[in-house]
């Protein structure tokens, strides 16, 4: 249970088969995970949902009521939302998004607040399956249960990995960290590498290795260990992380022996994604630096696109697509108005360049109006790092000068940074 | 300000009226369009308790709606009632503001004359003739002092109401006044062009005989009036429907 009731800023780690879900306590000054269960160290529950005609139910619920034959379960919740499937219950069709907004509540009831919404400040979800499909998803179902985007952060997995490391004490990232994801057939070793050309360090989570893991226990360590020594060759870093359910420490001995020689510390466990994704939410909101560094993954936006609008008297930019963050956590509108112009004119910087490069977009057909009477709705969408597809809806000005509601759509390649 | 405005507040699915042009405002920047076109029509459509309000709920501008109450208790005129709001949103900039403060100062400072014919002219604007009409009408009533040049544009203004109501016989009255007190062109050509949809050609060229017309100003009456009598305009599908329309149009513009 939690103790505060405002401003919270919580975590979710979505996967196909388990979610979990951590907070940050403010006094502690440390992301906690929440128990399933109070008073027990059972960190993750079923991705899972079951609909009776008393609501939805969600994770470990689902096979009490499940084995109770009051319902079908629902799983592959991310697998649905992925591919736009929607499920049919008593004649009643749910899209993706109606069953992750219940899954997700759900999942925030752990938290035993009275009204999460209210109490919520900024709600983070990552997931190792994270995609712009996913995530697009994930934004409608948090919007179904009323968060608005701004309280909203979907990092990826390598980006939280990245803040779950970065907020530990210097000790445990000084010298380099590393994760081993573990899997029933193979090992996978990736590395926080810091790029220290200029300030703020960019820290990209590089793949070091990948190697196949036998079955039985003997020959499982003697693979682990001969690919760990080899990914830890002439490197003693800070800590090494071991995460999936492929790891066990009763077969890892001589695994364990090199890992200890190859790191100050060495952690399993499972929950530092959900965490991480809870730091992503304080760095968002409390504006907070990792310790000076930025995480540059392959999914950040590296140009900022945005408009010249004069706001309230003052004329300034105003950003649709932000650099500096993962581009399909961006989808940006806003309403203007035309004054002297009969198109629009957009404006894109680059991160590390100096030039600013003018995106222009007729509008043929608009009818003509006197100045300030065409609204103007405006769409940005990300389609994956680079592209970006515009989309101006002609919303007319009232009773004055009708809408025609005619759209215009244009796909934008994003200039190269740093040229 | 050329270039773009951002609209922070967006629209609303619950209209401001403005009963005077029968027009739903649903969003702020619709008002302020509404009240830098036509600032005649603010005392009459805006200024009240229901406008502040809607404000206040729709768009969360109680602050300066607070203040537009304080002028409005303080009966402290237009300007210092809608200024504020104008201010607020930054809508105009400071050369259009001062060029709006100008208009609203002759509004509110001009003759009652001059203040009917404003409102004559912004419903007449609005297509709302018959209540222009009424506001001319007025004006000319009260317009006794006023220079002749001002009397004059009412009678021209109340004219081309008319020939919008199709009116003839009135608006060849007007304009008979208006040429009577100054013998402008605009009084001249709307004189001429009422007579000439109106009348039968013989009396037309009867009176234009009297007043002495130079003949490039009759070709340009003509060129006007001939397109009018050889169009062809094609049936409606639907006569009956069509003809509703155009009641209910005529109605609407003639406020009746």
């Amino acid at each position: 249970m939690v103790n505060e009731t405002a401003g919270l800023l919580v975590g979710i780690e979505l996967n196909s088969d388990v979610s979990q879900i951590s907070y940050y306590d403010r006094k502690a000054k440390e992301a906690v995970s929440v128990p399933t269960k109070a008073g027990t160290n059972l960190y993750a529950f079923p991705t899972r949902l079951l609909k009776t005609e008393d609501g939805w139910h969600f994770g470990f619920e689902v096979e009490y009521f499940g084995s109770k034959k009051k319902g079908i379960p629902i799983r592959n919740l991310l697998e649905k939302a992925e591919t736009g499937v929607s499920v049919t219950i008593r004649g009643v069709t749910y899209g993706p998004d109606d069953l992750l907004a219940a899954f997700l509540e759900g999942a925030l009831g752990l938290l035993g607040l009275p009204d999460p919404v209210r109490s919520i400040a900024c709600v983070s979800v990552t997931s190792r399956r994270m995609s712009g499909s996913l995530a697009h998803v994930i934004r409608k179902a948090l919007r179904k249960i009323g968060f608005e985007d701004s309280a909203c952060a979907l990092p990826g997995p390598g980006e939280s990995f990245f803040y779950y490391s970065y907020s530990q004490s210097p000790e445990l990232w000084a010298r380099g960290v590393m994760l081993l994801e573990c899997g029933e057939e193979n090992l996978r070793c990736l590395r926080l590498i810091e790029n220290r050309a200029r300030k703020p360090y960019a820290v990209t989570l590089e793949k070091i290795g990948e190697a196949a893991l036998p079955q039985t226990s003997e020959e499982r360590d003697l693979a682990f260990s001969r690919a760990a020594a080899e990914w830890t060759r002439g490197v003693r870093c800070s800590s090494i992380y071991i995460t999936g359910n492929g790891f066990k420490a009763d077969w890892a001995h001589r695994s364990v022996e090199v890992l200890r020689n190859a790191a100050e510390h060495v952690f399993t466990g499972e929950n530092l994604f959900a965490k991480g994704a809870c730091w992503a939410a304080v760095a968002k909101m409390e504006r907070r630096s990792m310790s000076g560094r930025f995480f540059d993954g392959p999914d950040r936006v590296r140009v900022t696109l945005g408009i010249d609008v004069a706001d309230r008297g003052k004329t300034g930019l105003l950003p649709l697509i932000r650099a500096g963050e993962n581009w399909y956590n961006m989808e940006d509108r806003c309403e203007i108005l035309l004054n002297g112009r009969t198109g629009l004119l957009f404006t894109a910087i680059p991160e590390e360049r100096e030039k600013h490069t003018n995106i222009r977009m007729d509008l043929p057909g608009l009818p003509e109006r006197p100045d300030r009477a065409t609204r103007l709705l405006i769409v940005v969408r990300m389609s994956d790092r680079d592209h970006a597809r515009i989309t101006v809806e002609d919303l007319g000005f009232g009773e004055l000068f009708p809408a025609t509601h005619k759209k215009w759509i244009k796909d934008v390649v994003l200039p190269e940074p740093g040229v | 300000m050329n270039g773009y405005l951002l609209s922070r507040t967006g629209t609303t699915e619950h209209p401001y009226y403005a009963k005077s042009v029968s027009v739903n405002l649903y969003s702020v920047e619709e008002l302020l369009y509404f009240c830098w076109k036509d600032p005649a029509l603010i005392e009459a459509d805006i200024m009240n308790l229901s406008l502040t309000g809607w404000l206040a709920e729709e768009f969360g501008l109680g602050g300066v709606s607070r203040t537009m109450e304080r002028a409005l208790s303080a009966n402290a005129g237009t300007s210092a009632f809608i200024l504020p709001l104008f201010r607020e949103m930054g809508y105009l900039d400071g050369p259009e503001l001062s060029a709006y403060m100008r208009k609203l100062e002759r509004l509110e400072h001009g003759s009652a004359a001059t203040r009917l014919r404003m409102t004559g002219d912004a419903l007449a604007r609005n297509r709302r003739y018959g209540a222009a009409v009424s506001m001319y009408q007025e004006a000319a009533n009260s317009a006794g002092g006023e220079r002749p040049d001002m009397r004059r544009q009412i009678y021209c203004n109340l004219g081309a109401v008319l020939m919008q109501l199709l009116e003839y016989d009135e608006a060849v009255a007007a304009y008979e006044k208006a040429y009577r007190i100054s013998k402008s062109p605009r009084a001249l050509r709307g004189l001429l062009y009422a007579l000439r949809v109106s009348k039968p050609k013989d009396q037309y060229l009867f009176r234009v005989s009297e007043i002495g017309v130079r003949e490039s100003i009759l070709r340009e009456i003509e060129e006007k009036v001939v397109p009018l009598e050889t169009a062809e305009i094609p049936l409606p599908d639907d006569p009956a429907a069509a003809l509703s329309v155009i009641r209910r149009e005529y109605h609407r513009e003639a406020g009746v």
